[in-house]
């Protein structure tokens, strides 16, 4: 049988109601995933407003939902109001001190918003130019309750069990005690994967160990080895107190110190950076072969090897680009900000605007 | 001229039909079959062809979609000239069936062959419970053979969302293939019953 024959004609002869639906589809305009849905100006600003004002009561009158690890109480001048930060520059904002201090799990830049997770909550919050606001801390149960997220993974799990959440693009990666993945795609109903490799089974009975209750598995979830390989059992992000991910680093901290950073580009992660290791890799030829003989991360070189080898130059260029920079230590890196506005001066702008937002803006 | 207009001249045997059929839909049945054949003369060819087919095709059904038909007809020209003429596949189109071809099992889970009709039926199946997106996307990588920073320009979609969303699709259709329920409706994957046998 020409397997192929035989599916080029299948192809050929498929409803005509698909040919016409590619043919007459129209991208529609990204939902723009603000604190306010359908809301008028008007009603925005009560709203906002609103929760300004049980945030400042929250803050004086309960331990701060952001922050159970705090050593100290809460001061007048830990009071989370935004006019401090109003004016101030990103690249100005000391994120690792300022959100770890507050008990910051895991902090995120993703286009225009800033996603920060406590231990006991998490909100966000979007930038203003360069100067974000602090971050207004909701619960997970107001978490669930905004409408856009209802469906998404959100109201399937006590977020308490989360290490931290990774969006890339419109696509949501969930780390849970670094055994398990877990990706959802907002952008399409597409769920079905298989929950349960060996690894997210061990995690399933230590999650049931620890919390008394065995997670709720999502009737869709989809897990791609390809991208988050069982390597990262040896990464620090189970132990991490902080991560943050600003595209395509991500930074995990123990202690306040910066512990490992992983370059995540071509659907798959690479360790550039560890602490333990007391070493980044100082070339990109070194890395190569390092990797190939890390136990660790086999799969991240093979990958690393056929992006070299592919016809993607701009995109080979920005990986060489990102670990030679971070090899030697450029800590501009830091800081997204910094890191977008250099991409932006160096890359053409479609390229950027693609490895940054995954679409046109 | 609409459609209607269009078939009607086709049956009153007026040669204005093939005008207004190039004003209609020519550069929509040149790109369906450029994409295949990724040559321009043989592409006008392939076009001509469809014209004649058209014209000779007095029963079209009603309610179809012409423009459908029309690429349809078009897809197929242009396949069978590249076959005839021994084409090898275009490395530069990259769109090669190869990939998914491998995932169709030689049998059903009854043993009989797969006939085309049927891994149509499944194919329409399948896409269906397809997102959009992804099914806009496995549409024109593999039906317009467009390559993938084709479909991201046309969409306004990053490469890398496109070949993710491909790369996925190709996951889902296996299993899908693999289910008997979708080829009898049991609960039985092909793999069950090859071992029963």
């Amino acid at each position: 049988m020409d397997k192929k024959k035989l599916l080029q004609n299948a192809i050929t002869d498929i409803d005509e109601k698909y040919i016409n639906e590619a043919e007459e589809y129209k991208t529609p305009e990204k939902k723009h995933r603000s604190f306010s849905f359908g809301l008028t100006s008007w009603q925005k600003g009560f709203v906002a407003a609103c929760v300004a004002i049980v945030v400042m009561v929250g803050v004086f009158t309960m331990p701060s939902i952001i922050n159970s690890a705090i050593a100290a109480e809460p001061t007048p001048t830990a009071n989370p109001a935004p006019t401090p930060y109003e004016t101030r520059d990103m690249k100005d904002v000391n994120i690792f001190t300022d959100y770890a201090e507050k008990g910051v799990r895991y902090f995120q830049k993703t286009g225009d918003r800033y996603c920060f997770y406590g231990k006991e909550g998490y909100g966000y919050f979007e930038e203003l130019g360069n100067s974000p606001h602090l971050p207004q801390a909701i619960s997970p149960k107001e978490f669930n309750d905004i409408s856009e997220l209802r469906n998404g993974i959100y109201t399937d799990y006590d977020m308490s069990d989360f290490k931290f959440v990774c969006q890339d693009r419109t696509e949501y990666h969930v780390m849970t005690n670094y055994l398990a993945w877990q990706l959802y795609d907002l952008d399409n109903d597409d769920k079905t994967i298989d929950w349960f490799n060996k690894a997210n089974k061990a995690f399933a009975e230590n999650i049931e160990k620890t919390y008394g209750y065995a997670p709720k598995i999502p009737e869709a979830i989809e897990y791609d080895p390809a991208i988050f390989s069982e390597d990262l059992n040896d990464c620090y992000i189970g132990t991490a107190e902080l991560v943050l991910d600003d595209g395509n680093l991500i930074y995990s901290y123990v202690d306040g110190k910066l512990s490992c950073i992983w370059f995540y580009a071509c659907d798959t992660v690479f360790e550039i950076y560890s602490d333990v290791k007391q070493d980044w890799i100082h070339s990109v030829d070194g890395w190569l072969s390092d990797l190939a003989s890390l136990e660790t991360a086999p799969r991240a070189a093979e990958r690393l090897r056929s992006i070299s080898e592919a016809s993607w130059d701009i995109e080979r260029q920005y990986i060489y680009d990102c670990i030679e920079a971070c090899a030697n230590g450029d800590d501009s890196y830091s800081f997204p900000t910094d890191w977008y506005n250099r991409d932006k001066e160096k890359y053409p702008d479609k390229f950027y605007e693609e490895i940054w937002y995954g679409e046109k803006k | 001229m609409d459609d209607n207009g269009i078939i009607r001249l086709i049956e009153l045997r007026d040669e204005k039909a093939i005008e207004e059929l190039t004003s209609a839909y020519g550069g929509y049945i040149r790109s369906v079959a450029y994409n295949i054949l990724r040559n321009r003369e043989d592409a006008l060819e392939c076009e001509n062809d469809v014209y004649l087919e058209m014209w000779n095709n007095t029963t079209f059904e009603e309610g179809r979609s012409l423009r459908a038909y029309l690429g349809a007809v078009a897809r197929n020209k242009a396949l069978n000239m590249k076959r005839s003429r021994k084409q090898e596949e275009d490395a530069s189109s990259d769109v090669s069936l190869d990939d998914i071809a491998e995932l169709i099992p030689d049998t059903k889970p009854d043993g009989d062959i797969l006939t085309e009709y049927e891994l149509t039926e499944l194919l329409n199946a399948f896409l269906a419970e397809l997102s959009e997106d992804a099914r806009i996307i496995f549409v024109r990588r593999y039906w317009n053979c467009e390559k993938i920073d084709e479909i991201a320009k046309r969409y306004g979609f990053s490469e890398g969302k496109v070949k993710m969303a491909l790369r996925r699709t190709k996951t889902k259709f296996e299993k899908y293939l693999n289910r008997k329920e979708n080829y009898y409706g049991q609960e039985k994957t092909i793999a069950e019953c090859h071992n029963r046998y």
